[in-house]
């Protein structure tokens, strides 16, 4: 394939990347094998003694798997939606951060469900879901979602892709082992950049922009439906839907600004991923913080103004500061008021900042996740009387927290073998204006 | 080579002996032991004549133990019944989780002792804990019919009771109405025979019946001095057939079928979700087939 | 023989066998995998009904659609219901598929015992979101678990707003005989880990013509069983038409609004026969803890 001018710079840019992996990139992923070997111990005593090594109890059934698994499909909203709506709108300054989004929805979209299954009694019987599946459940409704977006994200993905994939074969100058070359070869169809060629690839990207946007919508308007079609307080909400998808997106574009500033870092990518890039994405955030507050403000406040016994209950837990009330602040403060100011106050609009904001947002919405899913079955109808404390409250396990970081650990891992595969800046994507 | 050590003087019967002087001690204990574990089984027996033609005999047996006194399950008992002092078996029976065995005899089977009186006995042989146990019943044979009348949509239930021996009438005898359901017998009504050993209720019109509208009704009277429990069954299509409801399955959300809006729903949006990727497929098909001019 | 080998067995090899004599045989799997045929009525030393089949057990008993009324008024907690219901099924004892709750409505209102059974709802919320169909609802009104199907997502627990479904969150403790049972949804013995469970109203019981053990059990009389078609229930004395003490009696479903339609009545604390405060006599500091924000620290009785 010819490269432009370009191109041919940003390939010799990332090339090391690509090549080889640096001293410290082996460190990093020692490292992150740790914590990824310690959730292979938990899941060994998960599965060998019983979810009882868990904290979940007859009340509690639901826990930090759940709330991970919403956390980690809320996070690949960042490919599906920005890269989509981005692309359909040709919105140029989106080149550079489309495949770390890309990335972002498809490793996320693959560890997510994985929760699901830690969540599952009897792994031995998960062909059930599909022999005997039922129509009428959220939970089938959500295993064919969430592998349909899984297939649309792997294609989105791959998609965006294969004329990087065509570079790398037709580089010469790359310094790669023969077994890559001819992976890459595989992987690029035959890609030469013949007009037939890219009228059929953008005939498909464009199908896919379009496909993927009401699909990510549905998936995660099918996840709030787990909880939203129950009759508990704080999950039998009419706005569960869009709420979800908002927190979603929002979610998500937090973690492209968080991997957008670490790829920058390490990898010094500073003239390819420019400020205001940050400022751009710092926009969209603070856009659906706002959004995302509205929706929170309407939920709690219809929820706290209603006398139903049930919902007051669970408000009361929620808004009470030895309970929930302290994770309920944090979640609120630090995921809608701080993105907020900060993009908003033009003295802080820095990428730094915007990048803590970011981070504080993500740990706020996984906090809200977590949010969602206990307090509510804290709250039961009936009066518990028991007097075993861990079939009272829930409070998590080891086995539960260790499983958590792994998957995180796995989440970064992924992402960097990836880094090392495809360069993190789309080559490809540098043609100059006439070619558009 | 034995015969000579066993003429030689030790007699086997002396061996017998040293054993026995060894082994007694352990046997008394071993039967001590049983002894004292060992608890009395209770029993009584009952008889319900029914429809003049069968008695249902019924023992129970119990034990005591340190919670009190326990019903004895899933054990074997056996009937007999005492014609001139001749004892012959009639059957036998578990008794059921709640310590009760019941037998069904014909009573052409029967002969009546002295007075036309029938003994029947049951016997419970013991197990390990429960020592042996046996109870007896004397009852005369008595008769009960049912007859139904259905005049101006009123339904008459009539009850005679008497001795069939000599067709004498039992009067001033409470007797009891009652329907049979699933789990137990409802009560419907109840009277006392008059001089011609009979009585008589209405039954009500809208008791629920089987699905051809059949109740099963039967008259009961309890207890009596000479002839224990009498009953007679009759079966009158006096019930309520239950509605013609339809117990194919349905499509509800709670059903094993979904209903069909879903499933054409469901249908429509994954065709067009997949329907998208296999052009997409197609696409990459078309571009990795393509043939490639050489510049 | 597998089957025959612990304390729970009354029969000591060497004995006279009583059961050794005539009996159906009937054949279990034993937890090492060993055939096993026993006889049936030693069968029941274990477990005093069989079960059908699974696929049959999806179909209801025909032309009954079975109804509970519990007696609030008759209720004083001296749960011999739950004690059978576990002895049954051969639960723990920390195990409740049935419990009893103090229940207080308001802050006027006086406190009553209220057992809880699950409530075989006639649009059970718990059946709609099962995605394998592992827990379903019968013609005759019943809603039961197959545990060989379930995969222990716990949807249904989460869905159910009466929280009276359980887990099997490690290895049931029972014994080998036990656990060598044919399994079937009616029975729902023996339990497995990961899979839910819950009161299944004795179904095995009611195809034999015989009351479930709760409804026997209790000494009050508080639980009337019976089906609805034939407009009777019963408590193992008492037989009345249901129709007439719903009626007579007031009878009413707990939390009507939420449109579950529980197959399970209630009949007000009216009238009582016992003072709450005999609900308390007798039982474990422990118990008597479960209830101390209700009734008040335990010093302050007696």
């Amino acid at each position: 394939m010819e490269l432009n001018q370009k191109q041919s710079e940003a390939l010799r840019r990332f090339a090391p990347q690509i090549e080889s992996f640096s001293r410290a990139g082996m460190v990093w992923v020692y490292l992150l094998l740790i914590p990824i070997a310690l959730a292979g111990y938990a899941l060994y005593i998960q599965e060998s003694q019983g979810h009882i090594v868990t904290g979940m109890r007859d009340n509690v059934v639901w826990g930090l798997y759940i709330a991970n698994f919403i956390f980690f499909i809320g996070i690949s909203y960042a490919g599906a939606v920005i890269s989509g709506i981005l692309h359909l709108l040709h919105v140029e300054w989106r080149k550079p951060i489309i495949r770390v989004a890309e990335l972002i929805t498809v490793i996320a979209t693959l560890i997510g469900p994985v929760y699901i299954l830690l969540c599952v009694g009897r792994l031995d019987r998960l062909h059930h879901l599909i022999l005997y599946a039922r129509l009428q459940s959220p939970i089938t409704w959500d295993v064919l979602a969430i592998s349909t977006y899984l297939v649309g994200g792997i294609l989105f993905l791959y998609l965006a892709t294969i004329k990087d994939f065509a570079i790398y074969r037709d580089a010469t100058e790359l310094k790669i082992q023969n077994w890559r070359r001819r992976l890459y070869t595989f992987l690029a169809l035959n890609y030469q950049g013949t007009p037939e060629q890219k009228k059929s690839l953008s005939t498909s990207m464009n199908l896919l922009s379009i496909m993927i946007i009401p699909l990510a919508i549905v998936v995660h308007s099918v996840l709030s439906w787990i909880f939203g079609m129950t009759l508990r307080p704080g999950w039998h909400s009419t706005i569960f839907g869009p709420y979800f998808v908002l927190a979603a997106i929002y979610s998500g574009t937090g973690v492209l600004i968080i991997a957008m500033w670490i790829f920058r870092k390490v990898y010094k990518l500073h003239d390819y991923l420019e400020d205001k890039h940050f400022e751009y994405l710092g926009y969209i955030m603070m856009a659906l913080a706002a959004g995302y507050g509205y929706f929170t403000f309407s939920e709690y406040l219809t929820d706290w103004y209603s006398s139903e016994k049930w919902n007051a209950e669970l408000i009361a837990k929620l808004f009470n500061i030895h309970e929930f009330g302290g994770l309920f602040l944090f979640a609120n403060l630090a995921g809608i008021a701080i993105p907020i100011l900060i993009v908003a106050i033009p003295k802080f609009r820095t990428p730094g900042l915007i990048t803590i904001a970011a981070s504080f947002m993500v740990m706020a919405m996984w906090v809200k996740r977590y949010l969602i899913v206990v307090p509510t079955l804290e709250t039961t109808l009936f009066p518990m009387q028991d007097t075993r404390i861990e079939w009272i409250t829930y409070s998590a396990t080891w086995v539960e927290w260790a499983l958590t970081v792994g998957g995180v650990a796995t989440f970064l891992l992924l992402f960097t073998l990836a880094s090392r595969f495809m360069t993190i800046v789309p080559v490809s994507e540098f043609e100059t204006k006439k070619h558009e | 080579m034995n015969k000579s050590f066993l003429c030689s003087g030790i007699k086997p019967a002396n061996i017998l002996g040293v054993l026995m002087f060894f082994c007694f001690p352990l046997f008394s204990q071993e039967q001590q032991k049983e002894e004292v574990k060992k608890t009395a089984a209770r029993m009584s027996l009952t008889g319900t004549q029914v429809n003049s033609d069968s008695i249902l005999l019924q023992t129970a047996i119990k034990t005591r133990r340190e919670s009190g006194l326990q019903t004895v399950p899933f054990e074997w008992v056996q009937f007999a019944m005492i014609a001139d002092t001749v004892t012959k078996p009639i059957g036998k029976a578990l008794t059921d989780d709640k310590g009760v065995a019941s037998l069904m005899v014909g009573v052409n089977q029967l002969q009546a002792g002295e007075d036309s009186l029938w003994m029947f006995t049951s016997s419970y042989a013991g197990n390990d804990s429960i020592n042996s146990g046996e109870a007896e019943l004397s009852i005369r044979q008595a008769g009960m019919v049912l007859a139904s009348e259905d005049q101006d949509s009123v339904y008459v239930l009539t009850v005679r009771l008497f001795n069939p021996a000599d067709e004498s009438p039992l009067a001033e005898t409470d007797v009891k109405f009652f329907v049979k359901r699933h789990f137990s017998n409802l009560e419907i009504g109840e009277g006392t025979t008059d001089e011609n050993g009979e009585a008589s209720i209405e039954v009500a019109r809208n008791l629920p019946g089987d699905v051809k509208g059949n109740l099963v009704l039967i008259a009961k009277a309890e207890d009596l001095e000479e002839y224990g429990n009498v009953s007679a069954v009759i079966v009158k299509p006096w019930g309520i057939a239950p509605s013609e409801e339809d117990e194919k399955r349905t499509r509800e959300l709670w059903s094993h079928s979904p209903p069909m809006w879903m499933i054409i729903t469901f249908i429509i949006l994954m065709s067009v979700v997949w329907g998208h990727y296999i052009v997409i497929i197609y696409n990459l098909v078309k571009i990795k087939n393509s043939k490639i001019q050489n510049l | 023989m597998a089957a025959c080998g612990s304390a729970a067995c009354s029969c000591s090899s060497g004995s006279e066998h009583n059961h050794a004599e005539a009996g159906k045989k009937v054949k279990l799997l034993s937890p090492d995998g060993e055939m096993v045929e026993i006889d049936e009525s030693h069968l029941r030393h274990i477990h005093k009904t069989v079960g059908v089949s699974r696929e049959e057990a999806r179909m209801g008993i025909p032309g009954k659609k079975f109804v509970m009324v519990i007696d609030l008024a008759k209720c004083k907690n001296a749960r011999k219901c739950i004690t059978a219901c576990q002895k049954m099924h051969h639960l723990p004892e920390d195990k409740e598929w049935l419990s009893v709750k103090l229940m207080k409505d308001s802050e006027q209102a006086a406190p009553y015992w209220f057992p809880k059974t699950c409530f075989h709802c006639d649009n059970p919320p718990c059946v709609k979101v099962c995605p394998v169909d592992a827990t379903f609802k019968r013609t005759d009104g019943l809603v039961l678990i197959d545990n060989e199907r379930c995969i222990g997502c716990k949807f249904c627990m989460a869905a159910c707003p009466y929280s009276t479904r359980v887990f099997n969150w490690d290895e049931p403790a029972v014994t080998p005989e036990v656990a060598a049972l044919n399994y079937s949804p009616e029975t729902s013995v023996p339990s497995k880990i990961g899979t839910v469970e819950k009161c299944d109203f004795c179904p095995d019981m009611v195809r034999e013509g015989k009351l479930p053990d709760c409804v026997t059990a209790c000494p009050n009389g508080v639980f009337y069983f019976g089906d609805e078609i034939e407009d009777v229930v019963t408590n193992g004395d008492e037989t009345i038409r249901f129709s007439q003490i719903i009626a007579e009696r007031g009878g009413y479903r707990y939390a009507e609004d939420l449109g579950t339609k529980p197959r399970v009545y209630y009949l007000p604390p009216r009238d009582r026969i016992f003072p709450v405060e005999r609900g308390l006599d007798g039982k474990s500091e422990e118990l008597k803890a479960r209830f101390k924000d209700i009734m008040g620290d335990s010093t302050s009785v007696e």
